[in-house]
């Protein structure tokens, strides 16, 4: 067991620093949207359309890492597990951005999952 | 013939078996009633009165197409009180039903799923789920059967659904199968809650087009659209026909009801707050946990750690099936729901973000859309469904994995996880969820038997045609009916008891109606006999005091039924039955109990409240009242027939309110300094470009403009804007006043303005003036010697506003004060006017009266009338608009010394000038005049109810003048206490020096603000009767009644509420008579007189046509399934 979570890390710490640019990519541009929803005139737009900020993300790393659609259902059932001890303790704030990621993250996976069976089917036929 | 496996039925059972769990909600012989709930205490009779179009339960009668849909829901009920069971049996056996269906319904659909995903186990989770969960559990706390039979249609269209796409059942039967589910579990065609299946429908066609998007999968979709559309419309035209005649109307007034779209908006963000993904996630988004403080079981459900991380279970198990599950096939299914479950929590949120913006303009532009206005409580439906198919796959998942190693326990996860299930919802359990206010209101209540004796009397042949009014009435506000012994609602009791015409002051009556209503009370509480002529006006004759009526809750307090003993003591009154705590009267002599009556002409009237002119001694209740609302043009046949006319005026300004401004509907969202204020400018000049050639609207451009520059002025104050930009925007603001006042002289001097609009626009001047003397006065303290400008050009400003806000007051007619009375009237004809005058006030009897028309002043002694009105005698007025002015000799209410000196003392010193004895809401004005004699110590004066100490006392202003006399001037409303005291007190401070201060008070006033009313009344002709009723017949919805005599010109009135679908077969002219009720003009002479409510022929057609579709749909079905034997 303490081999396998060993292995886990080493895993996850490698992957980071391969592809450090790419992470650094995703936070600097995420960032980056924060900051642009908060200009006077852009906040509008910011409050309005709030899931922007949540597409950006399930949409860089399809584009940047190019991970299997599962990727996305692990990521989902992580973040829920997350969010537990939010939840008790009433951290409200974070509760709800997690909660709007795992719905984009599942939309992710649905998206993905439709593609490929839409891929298949036509194979079939 | 199918045969089920051993291993069905034992499922079969064991969902019979749960479906048994609301036996565990009744104890005692309570019953469940009140709140929403809509449960009745005579099923039949209620069933018996919803296949009527229209009902005498609520009001004076009213439309109720809308409830014929609810056929089943009730019918169900009357059925079962047929086998001759007790109101407790009935809902044992209703709820049971209830309870158990929606499981059934999911065994059909879970049964369907369990092969096609080739798994087992899996039939009593997912039922399980569907019927116990915590949105069902809302759904119970008022056991809405209109939300249940919605929500066990849907896995039952569903699965006909999925086995149409596996083309297991043809496209004609499939619709057949889903209409006449329709049919039977409609929902009470409530749109609203068609919501979830909406969505699921909605992703099925979307999710199936996206597997095939061939020409032949659209065309098989198109014609099972079309035949579901058909088959329904056909099945539901028992309802539908006159639903749709209905439509138009209610869908407008439904929105006006829920505040018009503001309100509606308002309340969908309310709703809305704690709807975010991660609660609903979790299930936990019930709007209901986060606003009820008092919930029962919320608070457990949103603190316990332990629940909480159950709740958090909830996703990860729906997520679960997507990862495990491998076979393409299967996961499609998987998919789909899961598809269902994200879409639907886009809706169920609502105005919440992320996708809030989405649903608000859905709201807002698409139309009809504005229904949704609970969106969780609609929506969720769908996610449930998916849910319950998701978690259900799970736990057969976990069965099975946990069994491959060892069996025992595999069974021993899977029974312990649907307990879970059972626990995680245990106020089930026990009930507990219909004490929806902890240890204070509940929905379980015993019914003392003398409301069910009062019911099977008033039931009684002879007692149906009794018009009844209930005492006390209740809470002006909320209308809340509650009684001693538990029942709670907004739905009064007596509604739910019998069909009666039995009037309680609630939300189901026009305004008119309403009005009437409370005026009457209002005449009953105050002891004016002339409450025996409104109440015969309003048909009533029967009243019922109800002794344990709770009319002393806190949140909902009305009068005591004690404190109509002295009413109840009148000559005109007789108890004829009690009943426990509920005594019936009837005004004696009785009068005729038939809802159609003659009159012999009709009387025109012009003005606001109509039930005032019922107390006049010149009143005529033989006359039909005709109002004049103004736009509609009077039919020159009613004109002839008018005999008499009654105008009564308003009284302007009596109260000597201005009406309140509210300054954030003014203030500039962009000023002067924001880069957009260009376009706000030129949109400006747009708008006053539009209405540079109507004057009054440019004047009223003007008004407005100028308020909202000098409140952009006060928002750049508050956020410290630099003097220069603040000179700028007062400057700008110079420019509009320039403008404003040049609009004014042009508009008063050169045209005939309205005075109505007049009187706004003063108030918008005098609400400007009002800000920029608060702007002088409360000028920031860091302002120095550069922001000098910036005083002087506010003071340029104010005395230019000052000048306009003058000449408009000058030339607006109204009460200056509160002697001189004035009104405003447009006559319609010159005659000889009776002038009948109410003060509502005590006036000085050994003075006259002044009254002025256009500035023709007649002195007058008036004679006393009955119910407080004086005669001012007779004067010849002409037509069109006139100015009427009453200067009342009012009598000062004041009592004590004209002058007193007032010392302060060390400890502090009160002075008590003299006490108001008003009713509640009354307004006062109390002036003196007043000067600081010596020292420096502050006095200041309030209205006190009872004051135990010094420290209690509030001053509402300090009275500090030394040099000169001032004058304080104050008014006053009346609070719920009976009695209030003015006082001038001192109070010990801090800082009190031992210095001694007199103040003199002289000159002391105290006058009630009264409104009061003016009538001008005049006969045109005698009026004649020419005909009588000999005989009347009646059914629910229609009356014949024959005639006698010479019916041309007579008036036949039907005193139920008006309605456009109240219709004569003979030739008459239609009109609203007496405010509220159905008035003919008959044209020529009748021997009978026949009126029905239209709607009502077209539910018979509809149920002909719903009964016919479907035997026909029953019969196709049959013939269909002899044929694929």
């Amino acid at each position: 067991m303490k081999t396998k979570i060993k292995k886990s890390i080493s895993n996850i710490i490698v992957f980071a620093q391969v592809n450090i640019r790419k992470i650094a990519i995703i936070i600097v541009l995420e960032v980056l949207l924060l900051l642009l929803f908060r200009l006077p005139y852009l906040n509008v737009v910011g409050e309005l359309f709030s899931f922007l900020l949540y597409i950006f993300i399930p949409i860089l790393i399809v584009y940047l890492f190019k991970p299997k659609k599962e990727f996305f259902l692990y990521g989902a059932v992580a973040l829920f597990i997350i969010n537990i001890p939010f939840s008790i303790l009433h951290m409200n704030f974070l509760k709800e951005i997690i909660g709007n990621l795992n719905y984009f993250l599942l939309w992710t996976y649905i998206i993905l999952f439709l593609i490929e069976f839409k891929r298949e089917n036509k194979k079939l036929h | 013939m199918k045969t089920f496996s051993k291993q069905k039925i034992i499922e079969f059972l064991v969902i019979l078996a749960i479906g048994l769990i609301p036996l565990l909600w009744f104890q005692g012989d309570k019953i469940v009633l009140g709140h929403d709930a809509g449960l009745t205490l005579s099923p039949i009779t209620h069933f018996q009165d919803r296949l009527h179009a229209w009902t005498y339960r609520f009001g004076y009668g009213g439309d109720q197409t809308y409830a014929i849909s609810g056929f089943f829901i009730h019918g169900l009920e009357a059925l079962i009180s047929a086998l001759n069971v007790n109101v407790q049996t009935v809902q044992k056996i209703t709820f049971i039903f209830w309870f158990v269906l929606p499981g059934l319904t999911m065994f059909y659909l879970a049964t369907y799923l369990e092969k096609k995903l080739r798994i087992s186990h899996f039939v009593i989770p997912v039922s399980v789920l569907y019927m116990i969960n915590h949105f069902l559990l809302q759904g119970w706390f008022v056991a809405e059967r209109t939300k249940f039979s919605l929500y066990a249609a849907l896995p039952l269209i569903l699965g006909f659904l999925f086995k149409w796409q596996d083309r297991s059942i043809s496209t004609v039967k499939t619709g057949l199968l889903i209409s006449i589910t329709l049919f039977f579990l409609n929902g009470m065609a409530s749109l609203p809650l068609f919501g979830g299946m909406i969505i699921v429908l909605v992703v099925f066609a979307v999710f199936h087009l996206f597997e095939d998007s061939s020409f032949n999968a659209i065309k098989r979709l198109g014609k099972l659209i079309i035949t579901t559309t058909l088959v329904s419309l056909f099945l539901n035209a028992y309802w539908l026909v006159p639903y749709a005649s209905h439509l138009t109307s209610s869908f407008s007034n439904s929105v006006e009801f829920f505040g018009g779209l503001g309100g509606v908006l308002e309340w969908l963000n309310y709703l809305s707050q704690n709807s975010s993904f991660a609660n609903i996630f979790t299930l936990q988004g019930i709007p209901e946990w986060y606003q009820n403080p008092d919930h029962p079981y919320a608070g457990v459900f949103l603190n316990n750690p332990i629940l909480i991380t159950v709740a958090s279970v909830i996703p990860i198990l729906a997520v679960l099936p997507l990862i495990v599950e491998k076979d393409p096939k299967s996961k499609k299914i998987i998919v789909f729901f899961m598809i269902v479950a994200l879409v639907s929590m886009i809706f169920i949120a609502g105005s919440h973000p992320p996708f809030g913006l989405l649903y608000t303009l859905l709201f807002k532009y698409f139309p009809g859309f504005i229904v949704f206005r609970s969106p969780f409580y609609k929506f969720s439906p769908a996610l449930i469904i998916s849910y319950a198919v998701l978690i259900g796959y799970s736990f057969q998942y976990i069965r099975l994995v946990i069994s491959q190693k060892n069996s025992q326990l595999g069974k021993g996860i899977y029974l312990s996880l649907i307990t879970i299930v059972l626990l995680y919802s245990y106020p089930f359990l026990s009930g507990s969820f219909f004490d929806y206010i902890k240890n204070t209101r509940s929905m379980r209540v015993s019914v003392p038997q003398y409301i069910y004796d009062f019911e099977k009397w008033v039931g009684q042949k002879e007692n149906t045609k009794n018009r009844i009014l209930v005492f006390p009435p209740p809470n002006i506000d909320n209308k809340v009916d509650a009684y001693k012994w538990g029942y709670w609602s907004l739905a009064p009791l007596t509604t739910l008891l019998a069909n009666n015409q039995i009037i309680n002051e609630s939300g189901y009556m026009s305004q008119n109606e309403l009005t009437m209503t409370r005026k009457l009370y209002q005449l009953i509480d105050e002891n004016d006999p002339s409450w025996i002529k409104l109440a015969q006006f309003l048909g009533i004759d029967t009243f019922l005091i109800r002794y344990d009526f709770a009319w002393d809750i806190k949140s909902s307090p009305t009068k005591n039924p004690k404190d109509y003993d002295q009413f109840l003591r009148s000559a005109n009154l007789q108890k004829v039955k009690e009943f426990g705590e509920w005594h019936v009267y009837k005004i004696v002599p009785e009068s005729s109990e038939s809802d159609v009556s003659v009159f012999n002409s009709i009387a025109l009237f012009k003005g606001e409240d109509i039930s005032s002119i019922t107390s006049l001694s010149v009143f005529d209740p033989q006359q039909a009242l005709y109002i004049d609302d103004g736009p509609t043009k009077i039919s020159y046949k009613i004109k002839d027939a008018i005999s008499s006319i009654y105008i009564k005026p308003d009284c302007v300004m009596c109260d000597q309110q201005w009406t309140y401004t509210n300054y954030d509907n003014y203030t500039p969202l962009l000023r002067r300094g924001s880069v957009l204020y260009p376009i706000i400018k030129f949109q400006e000049a747009q708008s006053e470009k539009k209405v540079s050639r109507n004057p009054e609207a440019l004047l009223k451009f003007y008004a407005e403009k100028s308020l909202s520059e000098i409140l952009g002025f006060r928002k750049a104050v508050d956020e410290n804007e630099p003097p220069q930009l603040l000179e700028g925007i007062l400057g700008d603001h110079f420019n509009q006043l320039n403008k404003y006042k040049s609009a004014t002289q042009n508009y008063i001097r050169n045209y005939q303005f309205d005075n109505e609009n007049l009187l706004d626009i003063a108030r918008l001047a005098r609400a400007q003036r009002l800000v920029i003397l608060e702007e002088i006065a409360s000028a920031p303290k860091t302002w120095n010697s550069n922001t000098e400008p910036v005083i002087a050009a506010l003071q340029k400003n104010f005395f230019e506003v000052n000048s306009i806000q003058s000449e408009l007051e000058q030339a607006v007619w109204r009460s200056p004060d509160n002697f001189q009375k004035r009104f405003f009237v447009n006559l319609p004809s010159t005659a000889d006017y009776t002038l009948l005058y109410r003060p509502n006030v005590n006036l000085d009897q050994n003075l006259p009266i002044n009254i002025s028309i256009d500035g023709v002043i007649n002195t007058i002694n008036p004679q006393r009338a009955p119910s407080g009105w004086l005669n001012l005698g007779n004067l010849k007025i002409n037509e069109g608009n006139r100015k009427i002015e009453v200067v009342q000799p009012l009598v000062n209410e004041y009592r004590g010394d004209t002058q007193v000196k007032i010392q302060s003392t060390y400890q502090g010193n009160c002075y008590e000038l003299g006490k108001i004895q008003g009713k509640k809401d009354d307004k006062y004005r109390l002036t003196f005049q007043y000067l600081r004699l010596n020292g420096r110590k502050d006095f200041s004066a309030d209205f006190v109810n009872a004051m135990n100490s010094l420290n209690q006392f509030r001053g509402i202003e300090t009275l500090n003048r030394e040099s000169f006399e001032d004058q304080f001037i104050h008014d006053f409303i009346v609070t719920d206490k009976k009695e209030d005291t003015f006082i001038i007190c001192n109070r010990p401070g801090a800082e009190d020096t031992l210095m001694q201060s007199t103040i003199l008070v002289k000159d002391i006033v105290i006058a009630k603000l009264n409104v009061p009313e003016l009538v001008l009344y005049s006969q045109k002709r005698p009026p004649s009767q020419t005909v009588r009723i000999s005989d009347t017949k009646s059914s629910q919805a229609g009356y014949s009644v024959s005639l006698d005599g010479e019916s041309n010109n007579q008036v036949l009135v039907l005193d139920q509420s008006f309605n456009e679908n109240w219709k004569a077969t003979t030739d008459a002219i239609k009109f609203k008579a007496n405010g509220y009720a159905n008035g003919w003009l008959l044209t020529e002479n009748e021997k009978t007189f026949t009126v029905e409510y239209s709607t009502e022929s077209l539910v018979r057609i509809g149920f002909v046509i719903s009964g016919l579709s479907l035997l026909i749909s029953l019969g196709y079905m049959l013939k269909s399934k002899k044929y694929e034997n």
